[in-house]
């Protein structure tokens, strides 16, 4: 109820600041214009189409990195040698933002999707790696131990034993791959035109259309509060009450 | 409570656009162009300085890629006049609910071109991908008018084409590489197209519009810089019709030094054959051209590119027609 109060108060000072603001009103749209806007993205299908287009991207891209960035996690967290030759690089690489992929994706796969997918990819790898190495390395030794006296190798150790072990720190892991690979898919996509959202937003600006470019932006906030809320708030909550930490939450 | 309101203050200052301090009235006469030879007189009159001259050395020429933001810049008071495509001019004055700009004077009619790889027909390029130079430019809008009144979608599917929007250098390398069917688009680009990848020319625009002209580059103004210094945009618009007439007693001598200019801009100027063949499609016109920027305007409109609007307060040629009389 309060939420909705403040939600409306909001709305109606973004269109009272649109209406009486001193800059003109198609720089600065109200909510209004923006919906509208929205509504008619929608109804002639551009909507859609760039959504489902981006999300077809994310979907793919975001699926490479965790195939590979968890492998990958796992590999830095347990083996000494591959700790100290792939972990300083990841770290290093960590800090560079996705965007700057994009001119060597460009000239490496041209104006293609594999573009793209790099981009993505290279934008979340590292967030997903990082994320499942922490979490591989704080597993409860005790854990470990017993199964090492138990006598449980290989891959039912990897499966049965470390990987359920520390997969509420690889969900959090996993979470910041995906904050990362959205990011780096709009950048991806305002760089060059191939559908998509970030290719809405772009067509907005160079319309000079400011309602459309808000309205874009609405939808990508939209978008990734959903997926947020519903996919990984799910997940995250189920792994929790597997591993029992619900209740010792609420003890 | 006190916080809150603090904070929408501070957003409202860091969002306030268009509401910047005057600018005094003495000062540089701030001019857009782009290093294009649809922009000859631009290029010509600011390097060799007839432009400057005529403003009493009060110019400052502002250089720019595409025509969205240097309209941007005219919108929002950093620019006070410029060299632009009919396109975005068009789409600038109703976006900014026709407040915006004053077409004062025409430039270039003429110069583009469908160039394809081997389409013999509009219905031959159904299914594929056609580059244009940028979205709802002045070629984009022709490239899907005219797909449109030959029955094909701009969208792409198998009824249609999917028109793709690319900076000029990418549709060349992009045609060239087989990933176009083809791309409308300004020259000298159409020339390029032809000679260094092999393109046909299959539409030349000038066949579309009733004796052959229509506006590609013309000259705006802001309206504050019409009203407060008229003076200033009468000394641009006397350097531009003595430019622009320049180039039509000597086409050939005026394509040289633009092509020279373009040359210091880009790094790389065109080859003569390119150039000659190019400046054989376009022709230098300072008539505003009222009718065609109307129907220009109709297409964008039909598009959804621009917001419906009267076209008819778009062009104020007081100043053009004072100039051309002396």
């Amino acid at each position: 109820m309060k939420g909705a109060a403040l939600l409306a108060g909001g709305l109606l000072t973004w269109e009272l600041l649109s209406r009486l603001g001193p800059w003109p009103r198609w720089l600065f749209p109200g909510p209004a214009a923006v919906a509208s806007s929205l509504v008619a993205m929608g109804a002639d299908g551009r909507l859609g189409a760039a959504v489902l287009r981006s999300l077809g991207r994310l979907a793919q891209g975001y699926s490479l990195s965790v195939a590979i960035g968890v492998p990958l996690g796992v590999a830095t967290a347990r083996s000494a040698l591959v700790r100290t030759a792939v972990r300083p690089v990841v770290l290093g690489m960590q800090a560079l933002p996705s965007i700057c992929w994009l001119p060597l994706a460009i000239l490496w796969f041209g104006l293609s999707e594999a573009a793209i997918l790099f981009v993505v990819v290279m934008g979340s790898l590292l967030a997903v790696a990082i994320g499942t190495e922490d979490a591989v390395s704080s597993v409860d030794p005790i854990l470990l131990r017993a199964a090492g006296t138990l006598g449980i190798r290989g891959p039912r150790f990897y499966y049965g034993v470390l990987l359920p072990g520390a997969l509420p720190g690889v969900l959090t892991g996993l979470k910041l791959g995906w904050s990362f690979a959205w990011r780096a898919l709009m950048a991806g996509e305002l760089l060059f035109v191939a559908g998509g959202l970030g290719q809405l937003l772009q067509a907005g600006r160079e319309l000079l259309d400011a309602a459309q470019v808000m309205g874009v932006m609405v939808a990508i906030v939209a978008i990734g509060m959903t997926v947020d809320r519903v996919l990984f708030r799910v997940l995250e909550l189920r792994v929790r009450r597997r591993w029992g930490l619900v209740e010792a939450a609420a003890a | 409570m006190r916080a809150a309101t603090v904070a929408l203050a501070v957003l409202a200052a860091a969002l306030a656009p268009g509401c910047r301090e005057e600018p005094p009235a003495d000062r540089p006469l701030r001019l857009g162009y782009f290093p294009n030879i649809t922009h000859g007189q631009a290029l010509v009159g600011v390097d060799d300085g007839t432009i400057a001259r005529e403003l009493g050395g009060k110019l400052d020429p502002k250089m720019f890629n595409a025509g969205p933001s240097a309209m941007e810049a005219l919108l929002v008071g950093d620019l006070d006049a410029s060299y632009v495509g009919a396109g975005p001019a068009v789409i600038a004055y109703f976006r900014s609910e026709r407040a915006g700009l004053r077409v004062v004077a025409g430039a270039v009619s003429g110069g583009a071109v469908l160039v394809v790889r081997d389409a013999r027909s509009a219905q031959d390029l159904a299914g594929k991908r056609v580059g244009s130079p940028q979205l709802g430019n002045t070629q984009d809008v022709a490239l899907r008018t005219w797909l449109r009144a030959h029955g094909l979608s701009d969208r792409g599917g198998p009824r249609g084409v999917e028109v793709t929007p690319l900076t000029n250098a990418d549709n060349l390398a992009m045609f060239r590489r087989g990933d176009l069917a083809g791309a409308w688009v300004p020259e000298p680009w159409g020339a390029r197209l032809v000679a260094e990848a092999g393109g046909r020319i299959l539409v030349d625009e000038r066949s579309l519009w009733e004796g052959g002209r229509f506006p590609t580059t013309i000259l705006v103004v802001s309206p504050r810089a019409l009203e407060r210094r008229p003076a200033d945009v009468a000394a641009l618009l006397r350097a531009h019709v003595a430019l622009t007439r320049r180039w039509q007693a000597d086409p050939e001598g005026f394509g040289r030094l633009a092509n020279e200019a373009y040359g210091r801009r880009t790094g790389k100027p065109l080859k003569d054959a390119v150039l000659r063949d190019a400046l054989s499609r376009l022709e230098p016109l300072d008539d505003p051209m009222p009718a065609q920027l109307a129907r220009l305007a109709q297409h964008a409109q039909a598009l959804g590119f621009a917001p419906p609007g009267d076209p008819s307060g778009m062009v104020d040629a007081t100043i053009l027609r004072e100039v051309a009389r002396r």
